[in-house]
């Protein structure tokens, strides 16, 4: 399997290919009134808008800095309801992948209820890399506040 | 013994003192009130005794009357029965006294029998009565005789032994001593004589003729002894009567009528007696009632004088018991009057010692108007003028009204003495504390004055040392300037080459900075590209990724295209960061270069207007030298006479000190002086003057 590597502050962590459905620059996004703190905003992608969610502001709490490879990473999302949406993670250092099997991940041993997202570990060579569950990463009201607003403009 | 006394208090010895004489005089009050009492119970006795001899007397004359009865031919039964019964009375009487006072008067059996004279026993003698009594009809007429004698012969017996016993013959006064001879000696003697003849008379007339001349002495005895004995002795106790406790009334109306009828009847008896004797014919029985009447006068008379003998004891025991009264009535007097004249002496030495005792106490706690007051209400006669008494008391008074006298005096003294003393150390402690100040003044303005003057020294030193660098400096500088002039002339030219030089400088680096902007947008193009294709490879990959194993092979071409791109990126990036480094040199130098321009252009104005003022102080530093000489010795001659002003004030400061500490010591002297007084005046305001009240 192919991992999206990226890097929140000064860790990686990465994204199952699978679910990604490309990886564009960054650019200047619109401001999504009333949507929770780490969103970065709402962009207009093939002509429909999708919800970016900044995830160095969701993990850290600290916007994600702007540089040349900071880009967003479009994913396919599942909400609650089972209706397919596409949602685009803001994050730094988007620049390469990582070839593994599912048998090189290793559970962290830390349970974290606040952020059930966090997946398991994977040894890269030296270095180490967490998986993040895109399912996992929104809460439901926030699910249906992000989407409601999304299939509202579409 | 001395000790003893002297813990006592004046009136405790006065009272001991009045002890042992109340000792002695006790004494002789026993002795006295003993002596008294022995009469009275001697006088006692003897009434007992005549008691007892009253009722004998009853029985010497019933005795012969019963057995006179009994002999008669025909015996009168009334009378015989009264006899016996007088007898029976008289008998009962005497033996109840005997009861009562037998063992007082020695005449109870066991004493009767101790003085050999068991024979005289009251019971035998009532025994013998009713034996006689019993036995009357069974008896032979001598038998009765010889009871009734033995009768009588104890009765008599009796009566010797209870005159004996109960003191009646050791009566010391003559008219109750001729009373008791009468009773106890003299009547029964009579009265048996009578008795005798009447037997006698009554045995003749009964027919047993006897021999008449017998009778004769009989007559004799009782008309010449017996009647004239009793005559007398009545006579002497009449007589004396009066020379003893007075005349008794009752023994002189009593007497001389018994005394005188108990004569009469016994001379007519006596003569009748005579004549019976001389004439033969004449009848003896008739002679009987005459003798009868005689003995019943006699027993009167024995009863009269019995009697009046214990009128005459009480008489004697009232006068003793009066006596006694008297003499111990006296001595209560006595007592009482020597315990009260204690008392007086005792109250009279401790009341005026107490009042002198407060009045020292007084001047001891100082009040002396207090103690005079005390005196006077002693009232000693000190304070009104009254001429006191001269006793010891009055002159220990004196002697102190004189010392609280002599004290007020003293103290008024010594009080008006101190209050001047004091003023005067008041007045010194004043005029102390001014110099004092003014010392402290003085001092103050000296310290100052050296101070100054100190300071005046230090700074003409320190002027001194300047004046003498700034000549050296300034002949320095003169020296300098003067080289220095030719020095700035070159300086200047050298600044002007250097000003060109980086004038050109500056220009080349204008130049740099424009060729480099140019390749740092070329850095930019590149990097752009770079970036562009390292997100293609990323998609490119992530697509080969979904395209299974179909777009391996695909995914293996992103991955080169990819590195390719990041090679680029990161060969971009060390260029862009040379361009930038040298950038910023280029621009550095460009600021230096001009920074350098302006200051050397500065420089070399101001090395201008130096060269200018070098030259002018050239000039002054020239002139300067004299004169910082002369300031320089006039500096040294002021610091000289600074240091000798700054020692003689030392000098001055000094004996200030001194002049301090001595009067600091004169204070405490005059304090100590005034503290002293204070102390003494406050003792002697302890004692308050009468002025002062």
């Amino acid at each position: 399997m192919l991992l999206v590597v990226f890097q929140i502050a000064h860790d990686r962590f990465g994204l199952d290919a699978a679910q990604v459905v490309e990886v564009v620059p960054l650019v200047a996004l619109k401001q999504a009134h009333g949507a929770p703190g780490y969103t970065a905003g709402l962009f207009n992608y093939r002509g429909s808008v999708v919800p970016v969610i900044d995830l160095t502001a969701l993990i850290t709490g600290t916007p994600c800095p702007r540089l040349l490879s900071t880009r967003i990473m479009l994913v396919t999302y599942t909400d609650a309801a089972g209706a397919q949406h596409v949602l685009g993670l803001l994050a730094e250092r988007v620049l390469e992948t990582v070839t593994c099997s599912p048998q090189d991940f290793q559970s962290p041993g830390i349970a974290s209820p606040e952020a059930p997202y966090m997946g398991d570990m994977l040894v890269d060579g030296d270095q180490m890399l967490r998986r993040i569950t895109v399912q996992e990463l929104l809460p439901p009201s926030v699910q249906e506040l992000l989407f409601a607003a999304c299939g509202e403009a579409s | 013994m001395k000790t003893f006394l002297n813990r006592l208090s004046l009136s405790q010895r006065l009272l001991l003192s009045s002890l042992a004489f109340t000792l002695p005089i006790a004494v002789l009050l026993f002795f006295v009130v003993t002596g008294f009492q022995y009469n009275v119970s001697f006088a006692q006795k003897e009434i007992l005794g005549c008691g007892l001899i009253r009722q004998l007397g009853q029985l010497v004359e019933l005795i012969p009357q019963h057995q006179r009865l009994l002999a008669e031919p025909a015996p009168r039964q009334a009378e015989l029965q009264a006899a016996s019964k007088g007898i029976d009375e008289a008998l009962a009487i005497f033996l109840g006294d005997v009861q009562r006072s037998g063992a007082l008067l020695q005449i109870d059996a066991d004493s009767l029998k101790a003085a050999e004279m068991g024979y005289l026993d009251p019971a035998a003698l009532a025994e013998g009565w009713r034996k006689l009594k019993d036995d009357l009809k069974s008896m032979e007429p001598a038998e009765r005789t010889l009871a009734h004698t033995a009768l009588l012969d104890t009765v008599q017996g009796l009566i010797k032994r209870i005159s004996e016993v109960s003191n009646m013959v050791l009566d010391p006064n003559l008219d109750s001593y001729y009373l008791m001879d009468a009773a106890v000696s003299a009547l029964p003697a009579a009265q048996g004589r009578l008795a005798e003849v009447l037997q006698q008379l009554q045995d003749a007339g009964a027919g047993r003729e006897a021999d008449r001349s017998g009778f004769l002495p009989f007559a004799v005895i009782l008309r010449d002894i017996d009647r004239s004995r009793i005559k007398n002795i009545t006579a002497a106790a009449l007589r004396e009567d009066k020379n003893f406790y007075g005349v008794s009334p009752s023994l002189q109306e009593n007497l001389p009528p018994r005394a005188a009828q108990y004569e009469s009847t016994l001379r007519i008896f006596t003569n009748a007696l005579v004549s019976l004797t001389q004439n033969s014919a004449a009848e003896p029985s008739k002679l009987m009632p005459i003798g009868e009447s005689a003995v019943a006068a006699g027993t009167q008379l024995w009863q009269t004088s019995i009697d009046e003998l214990q009128i005459l004891l009480h008489i004697r025991i009232a006068f003793y018991r009066t006596r006694l009264l008297a003499a111990l009535g006296l001595c209560l007097l006595a007592l009482i009057m020597s315990a009260a004249c204690a008392v007086l002496i005792a109250r009279g030495i401790t009341v005026p010692l107490v009042r002198v005792m407060t009045a020292a106490g007084d001047i001891a706690a100082g009040n002396l108007a207090l103690a005079r007051e005390d005196l006077c209400a002693a009232g000693m006669g000190l304070c009104d003028g009254k001429q006191a008494s001269r006793n010891e008391i009055a002159l220990l008074f004196e002697a102190i009204t004189a010392m609280i006298a002599n004290l007020e005096s003293l103290l008024s003294q010594v009080q008006k003495s101190g209050i001047q003393v004091n003023v005067s150390t008041t007045q010194i402690a004043a005029s102390v504390r001014e110099l004092q100040a003014t010392v402290a003044e003085q001092a103050a303005s000296t310290s100052q004055v050296n101070a100054t003057s100190r300071g005046m020294s230090e700074t003409a030193g320190d002027l001194d040392q300047t004046m003498g660098m700034v000549t050296s400096i300034a002949r320095d500088a003169a020296d300098l300037a003067s080289g220095g002039m030719d020095n700035i002339a070159q300086i200047t030219d050298a600044m002007q080459g250097l000003l060109d030089a980086a004038g050109e400088i500056s220009s080349t680096l204008h130049t740099i900075n424009e060729k480099t902007q140019t390749i740092t947008r070329v850095i930019t193009t590149i990097t752009a590209i770079a970036n562009r294709t390292n997100l293609l490879s990323l998609n490119a990959a992530i697509e080969a990724e979904k395209a299974g194993e179909s777009g391996k092979g695909f995914s293996v071409v992103a991955r080169e295209i990819r590195h390719l791109a990041d090679q680029t990126a990161v060969a971009a990036l060390d260029i862009d960061e040379m361009i930038t480094a040298m950038e910023q040199s280029v621009q550095q130098g460009v600021g230096d270069v001009q920074t350098y321009i302006l200051r050397a252009q500065t420089g070399s104005e101001k090395i201008t207007l130096i060269s200018r003022d070098v030259a002018t102080i050239l000039g002054y530093t020239r002139d300067l030298g004299p004169q910082c000489d002369m300031v320089n010795s006039g500096m040294q001659t002021l610091a000289q006479s600074s240091s000798q002003i700054m020692l003689a004030m030392d000098q001055l400061s000094q004996t200030a000190g001194h002049s301090r500490d001595s009067i600091t010591e004169f204070m405490k002297v005059a304090d100590q002086l005034n503290d002293a007084v204070q102390s003494m005046q406050s003792e002697v305001a302890r004692f308050s003057l009468r002025g002062q009240e």
